[in-house]
């Protein structure tokens, strides 16, 4: 296994460059450059200034060029100054990432409260009326656009009912501190962690109803049957421990990217998570901070595949992994 | 719990008849899909949704993006004066009028028909579906089929550019592409079809890897071996004989994938990268929501694109759990 | 709502308490300002005749910061909020535009040369007595000079155009080795004197506008390393923490809410208002926002129906012209011919659209500039009235037939169908008062055979390809100058001359109005100059709107707002008398 693990992370390496020549590319081909996002505003910028700020950008240099140098510095550790927040870019990523983090675990564990045993309960009883209306509200969920939820949601509860506040972080008009200050912003992410819940509720819920379903046909579910155990221990005893395994797998790889942000939700609730500003960065063409913020998520994105293969085979003592 | 009983006692009789008549897995598969209410629910909203919007614009006489004037009550559109000048102190823009006969959904804010646009939208939104899920699987297939069959090296070298789309975020990559376009002046009709290109072609990545994992298993099979020992063609050996096996879980896959290529489509409208104006799309039309005014006063506006879309993806989930739990074999019940 | 903000108010007050105990009580003063019913019972000494305000933090509703309050590196409109809120100016705009003493007081003097022209602009700015900065250290002639410095450094890479300027000595610190700038002078501690070459009626904004920075903090650094030119490390290590001689002292920039707390020091008097607090929010939840107390005074884009809505909310509103107005551009070397030009001005059909989306907050206008400036010629006529029958004259007046194809008509010249592509800045979504007047367009000119193509796209890609004059016609909206100098954008040598328009008379007027003071000449020149470019066709004025500012009276003194808002002085203009309810 661990010889496994080796390879993969070395494989990795290579991904990790294909990723990042590829958006260094495109970051590079997109027209709208950072120094353009400063000077549009001003109509007597002259020429001559903005080509003194291409060059002080290092914006002038070829895409290759340009290239080579960044990967040379990040291979050092240093993934460059963003170019908005004049400061190295991982320390913004850094800053960023907890909140999206705080904002993303609590729907993370309700998706897992709700998620999991709706996809049981509705595999036991396939076909049947609970079957339908669970799987319906289930995939309702996953079948609307996050902003659209968003902002029924505002509207309902916010706008209509006053249970909740429409946007941000903290009551902007007091100075809450310690333990108040949690709850102040408890109380705000509710309504941003009901989109993120709801969102993603039907997908792990289906996923653990097919497994449930495959699980209940299995031969030694029929043998458990035909020893006349009752139904309630067949379906908790033997089979939900083997559905199990594949959603472990699948949760554990999910993990990682609770670190990643929203980019959409944040950006409706105000809420300055690491998708907000990564969408701020993309718009004013902050390189620096895009590159960074590129690798951070295939990064992500890497740790919750090699996750998972690690978890299959630590749950399922039949895998070996080479 | 009564009409479960009710399918049981229908159902016994039948799997007597099963013994004596013999049964296609074609068959088999279709009646486990009839059992499913919900899928066949789905397949009676898409049917809906496919005829409202192809066919419906054939029953107006309205256009895409005709605007509608008003003057002292009297209401005219770009398309026909009626003897009506348009630049008149006193003519207004028939925005967000109510529901009424002329316009059964009302007009949106620059007083375009709602329900005209939302078939026009309907049209785009599942073409761009079908479009964009075509493209993933085409890709797909032929990469994962690659991988799986030849192995090696051939299967290293695709299985790392797999990897690699696979890390590649998405909406930072449509919203770099789509000012690329802007910038190199992509006329306008181009490029909604780039839009699906670019969508495709970072989505085959999920496809490579289930058809390549299912063509290695496949492979080592006893009939793969007697089409090597007939000598069939590599291509043929993959098209014929290892591409049917895999396609159960190519049309779930696919199902399934036309739902979620109609939301990403409206969260790039959200983003303004989507469908392009005046064209509609259920996703550029469904943003108006974010506008409180809109949000609190013309439900009208905003509520319908946005039913169609829960509708439409919904309808394509249930059709793709029902094909799914109908093609397992494993599943007897 | 109520019922929450209570119990969290109780939970603070025990926190609160808490905290204080084990950490030693950190503060000079129990907290005392979070919030609204406890802040009612205190009274602090005062004599003034004024009543005690019950309130002591005012919301502020923003959108999207960057958190670079930076007077050199501030680059958005929302966070140069923050820096002008904490940073004091060396001038500031009366309400007609015109320059006023800020922190200093100013001098102009012409030198003439011999043959009768102006040789040299001399500049000086004599700091008033008293002056600060937050800290309580005095402000000098060196801070200003060290801004000054900065802002001229051959390593400075932030916005501001402050090296463009034809200061005597410029080009030899700004391009060479030089180590002062020889036309800014220290004359005394409190004095500098600017020479500047020729005459530029709009040098005094660059530089008495500039918001002055302590040497002190913006030229060292907490490590103690020094500001040396060539190096922008150090001042910008400030750039998440201001520090200036404004109202206000910069608190914190935390979860998406600035904090700012009043600057006793501040040399206009210590602001009668003790914290001012800005919130992050999305633009849709500008007026959303102020109904949920969760911001006091909020500027959403103004609309008939914003207006209803925040009348029946029953808060007090101003509307107050915008500084700027909405156009049609069209360039002139893309679309070379002008009568091609005239007939696709004939297309625009512009009224019903801006009655549509703005009602009373905004008028149509006839000719390219601000109805604000005094410079706009008010008895100006429609030029290019909405007529296709004209419009199609003037296609085939410039060589254009409508010719059969394949069953439809195509205006075509040469074979080529008439294909013109206007940019929109609409954020993808046409949320944009000029939309439908496109959309109208495009109807007329598929009847006529030819082809429109909309573009809406973002703001940084449309203006990307304006700068590379690459859009055939866009649609966006000039944000005037306080000086109505057009040199920038029509003269043929401007630098934002996105136009193209390239008429020596225009550039002759033009320069004849930049050389003079006198306002009745240049506002004859401009009427000039406007009429002309309306013949060229290279612009359509749009709009003349409205801003709109809404404050929450039951927490806002309107009394203490500005008498007399105009665009160049608004509700923050006086902000030391600034007061709560």
């Amino acid at each position: 296994m661990r010889q496994y693990i080796i390879r993969r992370l070395f494989i990795s390496i290579f991904i990790l460059l294909g990723v990042s020549a590829i958006i260094y590319g495109l970051l590079r081909t997109a027209p709208a450059d950072y120094v353009s996002t400063i000077t549009n505003g001003i109509p007597d910028a002259t020429p001559e200034m903005k080509a003194k700020l291409t060059e002080l950008y290092g914006l002038d240099k070829g895409i290759v060029e340009g290239y080579v140098d960044w990967l040379s510095s990040a291979l050092k550790g240093d993934l460059g100054q963003s170019f908005i927040y004049n400061k190295p870019a991982q320390d913004v990523i850094k800053d960023k990432m907890w909140v999206s983090f705080w904002m993303a675990l609590p729907s993370f564990i309700l998706q897992l409260l709700i998620a999991i045993p709706l996809g049981i309960i509705s595999a036991t009883k396939q076909y049947s009326i609970t079957d339908y209306t669970v799987t319906t509200i289930a995939l309702i969920g996953i079948s609307l656009p996050s902003f659209f939820f968003a902002a029924v949601l505002q509207r309902a509860f916010s706008m209509g009912l006053g249970w909740f506040p429409l946007q941000g972080m903290v009551t902007a008009r007091e100075d809450y501190v310690g333990f108040a200050h949690i709850m102040d912003m408890a109380w705000h992410f509710v309504l941003p962690i009901t989109v993120l819940t709801v969102l993603s509720i039907g997908g792990l819920m289906r996923y653990s109803r097919t497994n449930m379903l495959e699980v209940l046909n299995a031969d030694y579910i029929r043998t458990a049957r035909a020893k006349g155990l009752s139904e309630h221990k067949v379906i908790y005893k033997h089979a939900f421990r083997n559905t199990l395994i594949p959603i472990v797998t699948m949760v554990g790889g999910m993990i990682p990217g609770l670190f990643s942000g929203a980019m959409i939700t944040e950006g409706i609730f105000s809420i300055e998570g690491l998708g907000y500003i990564g969408l701020k960065a993309l718009r004013s063409g902050d390189i620096p901070f895009m590159m960074a913020f590129t690798m951070f998520l295939a990064i992500l994105t890497l740790l919750g595949t090699l996750l998972s293969d690690i978890l299959y085979a630590v749950v399922d003592p039949r895998v070996r992994l080479k | 719990m009564a009409e479960e009983k009710v399918l049981q006692t229908n159902n016994q009789p039948e799997e007597v008849a099963n013994l004596e008549k013999i049964v296609t897995p074609g068959q088999l598969v279709m009646k486990r899909f009839l059992r499913n209410k919900l899928a066949i629910a789905g397949v009676v909203i898409l049917v809906c949704m496919f005829l409202f919007s192809f066919l419906g614009p054939l029953f107006t006489s309205y256009g895409e993006y005709t605007i509608f004037f008003v003057k002292d009550g009297v209401e005219f559109s770009s398309d026909d004066h009626k003897g009506m000048d348009p630049q008149e102190s006193g003519v207004k823009i028939n925005g967000k009028a109510k529901p009424s006969k002329a316009h059964l959904l009302g007009t949106d804010k620059d007083g375009r028909d709602i329900l005209v646009r939302l078939m026009y939208g309907g049209r785009i939104s599942l073409l761009i579906g079908f479009v964009v899920v075509g493209l993933q699987l085409a890709v797909g297939v032929i990469m994962g089929g690659i991988a799986g069959y030849y192995g090696g090296v051939i299967d290293n070298l695709i299985m790392r550019l797999v990897d690699i789309f696979y890390c590649i975020p998405t909406l930072p990559v449509m919203l770099i592409v789509s000012s690329i376009m802007v910038a190199y002046g992509v006329p306008q009709e181009y490029k909604i079809y780039i839009l699906m290109l670019i969508m495709g072609i970072l989505g085959w990545a999920g496809v490579a890897r289930l058809v390549r994992g299912q063509i290695l298993s496949l492979r080592e099979q006893e009939f793969m071996v007697a089409t090597e020992a007939i000598g069939l063609h590599p291509a043929k050996r993959i098209m014929k004989h290892l591409i049917p096996n895999v396609m159960p879980q190519l049309i779930v896959i696919a199902t399934m994938g036309m739902g979620s290529v109609i939301l990403a489509e409206a969260s790039y409208s959200y983003l303004g990268i989507g469908v392009p104006f005046p064209l509609a799309s259920w996703g550029n039309m469904v943003n108006t929501v974010t506008d409180p005014i809109i949000m609190r006063e013309y439900l009208n506006i905003w509520f319908p694109p946005g039913f169609c879309i829960l509708l439409t993806v919904l309808g394509f989930n249930f059709v793709g759990d029902g094909l799914r739990d109908a093609f397992d074999p494993k599943m007897k019940r | 709502m109520k019922k929450f903000a209570k119990k969290f108010l109780v939970l603070s007050v025990v926190s609160g308490l808490a905290a204080s105990t084990l950490v030693g009580c950190s503060q000079d003063k129990p907290q005392t300002d979070n919030g609204t019913s406890q802040a009612a019972g205190e009274k602090e000494s005062s004599g003034d005749t004024q009543k005690e305000s019950k309130y002591k933090t005012v919301v502020v509703a923003s959108l999207e910061m960057n958190g670079v309050f930076s007077p050199f590196f501030a680059t958005t409109a929302p966070d140069n909020d923050i820096v002008s809120m904490v940073h004091g100016a060396l001038i500031k705009t009366d309400r007609n535009a015109q320059p006023e003493a800020d922190l200093a007081d100013y001098k102009i003097e012409q030198v003439e040369a011999e043959d009768g022209s102006v040789s040299e602009t001399i500049y000086t700015f004599t700091l008033k007595d008293g002056v600060t900065f937050s800290d309580g250290t005095p402000v000098t002639a060196d801070d200003i000079i060290f801004s000054y410095k900065v802002l001229a450094d051959p390593a400075y890479d932030g916005p501001s155009t402050f090296s463009t300027l034809p200061v005597v000595g410029m080009e030899e610190y700004n391009k060479g080795d030089a180590t002062e700038i020889s036309g800014i002078e220290k004359v005394d501690d409190k004095t500098v004197k600017i020479t500047l070459k020729g005459i530029d009626p709009s040098a005094i904004w660059k530089l008495g506008g500039i918001e002055v920075a302590p040497k002190s903090y913006y030229g060292v650094d907490d490590a103690g390393k020094e500001y040396a030119k060539g190096d922008m490390s150090v001042p910008k290590s400030r750039n998440a923490a201001p520090m200036g001689a404004g109202a206000y002292k910069f608190g914190s920039f935390e979860n998406n809410v600035v904090t700012l707390n009043a600057n006793e020091n501040y040399y206009g008097g210590a602001p009668a208002t003790p914290t001012i607090k800005y919130q992050v929010t999305a633009e849709s939840n500008k007026l959303e926002g102020l109904k949920l107390e969760e911001f006091d005074i909020s500027d959403p884009s103004s609309s008939p129906d914003m207006v209803a809505d925040v009348e029946a909310a029953g808060f007090e509103y101003e509307l107050i012209d915008n500084l700027g107005y909405g156009y049609i551009g069209m360039n002139a070397e893309r679309i070379p011919d002008k009568n091609v030009r005239k007939g696709l001005m004939h297309l625009m059909n512009r009224r019903p659209a801006i009655e549509t989306y703005y009602g009373d907050l905004a008028t149509v206008i006839e000719r390219p500039m601000s109805t604000v400036s005094w410079a706009y010629p008010q008895d100006a006529t429609e030029y290019y009235g909405f007529d296709p029958a004209k419009a199609l004259e003037y296609f085939k007046a410039a060589g254009y037939e409508q010719v059969e194809k394949n069953g439809k008509v195509s205006l075509e010249k040469d074979g080529v169908q008439l294909r013109v592509e206007v940019g929109i800045p609409g954020g993808g979504t046409m949320e944009h008062p000029t939309a439908p007047v496109l959309t109208q367009m495009k109807t007329e000119m598929e009847k006529m055979g030819a082809v429109l193509e909309i573009a809406d796209t973002d703001g940084t890609v449309f203006f990307d390809r304006l700068e590379t004059g690459d859009w055939d016609m866009w649609v966006a909206a000039w944000q005037a100058t306080v000086d109505p100098d057009m040199y920038q954008t029509y003269h043929s040598q401007g630098p934002s001359n996105h136009y193209n328009v390239q008429n020596e008379e225009l550039d002759k007027l033009i320069v004849e109005a930049r050389q003079t003071n006198d306002i009745e000449v240049r506002k004859d020149c401009y009427s000039k100059a406007l009429d002309i470019i309306m013949d060229e066709a290279v612009e359509m004025p749009v709009y003349q709107r409205k801003n709109m500012y809404v404050f929450n009276q039951e927490i806002v003194d309107m009394e203490s707002l500005p008498e007399n808002m105009t665009p160049y002085y608004t509700y923050f203009a006086e902000v030391e008398t600034f007061r709560l309810k």
